[in-house]
């Protein structure tokens, strides 16, 4: 009962971690009226203390490395982290740049990358979806194919 | 037996409960289809349960302490915030004309268990110890003086024409003569609504939990199972807020009886409550889905310049009539 | 006023709301939408013309070893790419560079993935 509340009730912590705002606007529309994330139960929330997945974008700057690990420190247990956008998995543009960090997983650990430079509001969706997915079956479903 | 049977399940504790969880449902999904979504759709059937799901997440998550908080206040109180406004919705009359507590002076009882609840809102909000926190309760406060004196003046209207503070007379006077709403008691009811939503903290007025500006006000700090707590008191307050309005000014659950008695006439009578109710519910979110959320300085300009005027100027105006 | 009019003919009107993972009809699919890549490994050179023209330095040019020699048949092929998809920007300028067309951008939008060893296209 407790893995179905938490399937069916994510709520969502936004964290702009130094991105350019693509992916950060991309994240809104899979909210918006066309996509609904709300059917999900996903709700975005204001403070970490009441989220469950925390949502990164962007390549860690140096100067938000304190504020991502102290938002992530303040989510309550339990908690995952999905990273949208290419900057975010591994640095993606600014890779080797001297002021970003590669990627959100130096920084803190990560459990679903989204790819893209933004991602499709689509793919951002179903990277939730496929979170939940794993929480509830207990494993990520390998798909390959076309999802749209 | 049947006292406990009362308040423990029907029209009790239990129906309470069970209000809270499906009215908060109704809200959201007429929110959505509003704005042409679908809104929840995936816990229980078309996602009745999706309150229930928030409910229980919550309160099986970690808890977190801060070390700038007052260490008593904000590990007891939120376990009792709910308990006000439980206590104020044993005096709406749900299944018949007299509710589980009844007695004479049942408005002020209510307003007073209103005012505690804003009371512990602004405590709770001190005592986490956050800036963002102080802001919301602050605001929080802001809105319980600006809203508590067109609330009192609305809800006289129908005290006046009842002729009564008990909310079983006024029940019965409307049973026997024309609801509140029709007629004079009209203008009370939209003021009252309007209020309503503030004390719901709902769009329009959401100022004190602003999620984009001040990260969740007064609720910033809590997390777990004392987040739980505030989100049920929450869910409470907005069944409290529509019953009141079904009370004072939609004839409480009074309907035609064909005739029945016992039983049948108390399932006839919940069955009122509820379309009256979700009636209600449904102008409320209309209210919020076409507003966006006021300034504070907005607020107060218009509850003291407007609002508290014509409530005044509606008393005046049944007192006359 | 308007706006209540608005929101009570939008109440009775059917929502826009596509239900996405379950069917994907009605969403905006664009002609030419640059998704995960394809690389035809029989077709591909190896001249290097994609790893140098990338924008993000995404692609490696791994050299191939006897073990991958059943992949590769064409012998004067030395070296292969390999796309690190947690990188890349999909903004299409490697498969417009291939001379020998071996690398296309299918329009399957990325999978996400919890591993980044799974973003990579061989
Ligand atoms: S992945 Fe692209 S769109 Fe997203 S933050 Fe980085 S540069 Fe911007
Ligand atoms: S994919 Fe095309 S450009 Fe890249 S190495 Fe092969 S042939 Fe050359
Ligand atoms: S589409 Fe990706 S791999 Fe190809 S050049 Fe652009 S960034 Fe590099």
């Amino acid at each position: 009962m407790v893995t179905w509340s938490r399937v069916k009730s994510p709520w969502l912590i936004h964290m702009n971690t130094g991105s350019c705002n693509g992916c950060d606007i991309e994240i809104l529309t899979a909210l918006a009226p066309k996509l609904d994330a709300e059917r999900y139960g996903v709700k975005l929330v204001g403070s970490p203390r009441h989220a469950d997945i925390m949502i990164c974008t962007g390549p860690v700057t140096d100067k938000m490395k304190i504020a991502v690990v102290k938002t992530y420190e303040q989510i309550p247990n339990p908690k995952f982290v999905v990273v949208v956008g290419s900057c975010g998995s591994s640095g993606g543009i600014y890779k080797n740049s001297y002021i970003t960090l590669d990627g959100v997983d130096n920084v803190i650990p990560v459990d679903l990358y989204i790819p893209g430079c933004p991602p499709k509001p689509e793919a951002v969706f179903f990277g939730i979806a496929m979170l939940l997915e794993k929480l509830s079956s207990g494993k990520l479903p390998d798909l390959k194919g076309e999802i749209l | 037996m049947v006292v406990i049977f009362r308040v423990l399940i029907y029209p009790g504790i239990g129906f309470i409960l069970f209000l809270a969880f499906t009215y908060d449902w109704l809200y959201r999904k007429i929110l959505a289809k509003f704005q042409l979504r679908i809104g929840p759709q995936v816990a229980g059937h078309k996602g009745v349960l999706q309150s229930l799901a928030d409910f229980i997440k919550t309160s099986t998550k970690e808890e977190i302490i801060p070390d700038k908080s007052h260490k008593v206040i904000f590990e007891y109180l939120p376990i009792f915030s709910p308990l006000p406004l439980l206590l104020a919705l044993f005096f709406i009359p749900i299944n018949s004309e007299y509710a589980i507590i009844n007695n004479q002076g049942d408005l002020y009882a209510i307003l007073f268990l209103i005012s505690l609840f804003a009371a512990i809102q602004i405590t709770l909000g001190w005592a986490s110890g956050n800036n963002y926190a102080m802001i919301g309760a602050s605001r929080s406060g802001l809105q319980l003086v600006s809203f508590g004196i067109p609330l009192v003046f609305a809800s006289i209207t129908s005290v006046m024409l009842a002729g009564s503070f008990s909310f079983s007379d006024i029940v019965i006077y409307q049973r026997d003569n024309n609801w509140v709403i029709w007629g004079v008691g009209f203008l009370a009811f939209c003021i009252f609504l309007i209020t309503s939503l503030a004390e719901m903290e709902k769009v329009p007025f959401d100022t004190p939990e602003a999620e984009t500006e001040i990260a969740g006000g007064w609720t910033v700090e809590y997390s777990g199972r004392k987040y739980a707590f505030i989100i049920l008191s929450e869910l409470l307050k907005e069944v409290l807020m529509v019953g009141l309005t079904v009370t004072l000014f939609l004839g409480g659950p009074t309907g035609p009886t064909f005739g029945m008695d016992g039983i049948v006439k108390k399932i006839l009578f919940t069955i009122y409550f509820l379309l009256k109710s979700s009636a209600v519910i449904f102008i409320l979110s209309l209210l919020s889905a076409s507003l966006a959320r006021l300034k504070v300085s907005q607020i107060t300009e218009g509850t003291w310049s407007l609002l508290t005027p014509i409530s005044i100027m509606s008393v005046i105006l049944i007192i006359i009539i | 006023m308007k706006i209540f009019i608005e929101l009570i003919k939008n109440f009775f009107t059917k929502p826009v709301t596509v239900d996405f993972p379950i069917t994907s009809k009605g969403l905006n699919k664009p002609e030419r939408l640059r998704g995960r890549h394809y690389l035809d490994n029989d077709i591909c050179t190896g001249c290097k013309r994609c790893y140098r023209v990338c924008p993000s330095f995404v692609i490696e040019m791994i050299e191939i070893t006897e073990n991958m020699r059943h992949l590769h048949k064409n012998m004067k092929k030395k070296f292969t790419p390999v796309i690190n998809l947690d990188g890349c920007i999909f903004c299409g300028a490697c498969e417009d560079v291939c001379p020998t067309d071996a690398l296309n951008l299918t329009n399957n939008i990325v999978v996400p993935s919890d591993n980044r060893e799974k973003l990579k296209v061989k």
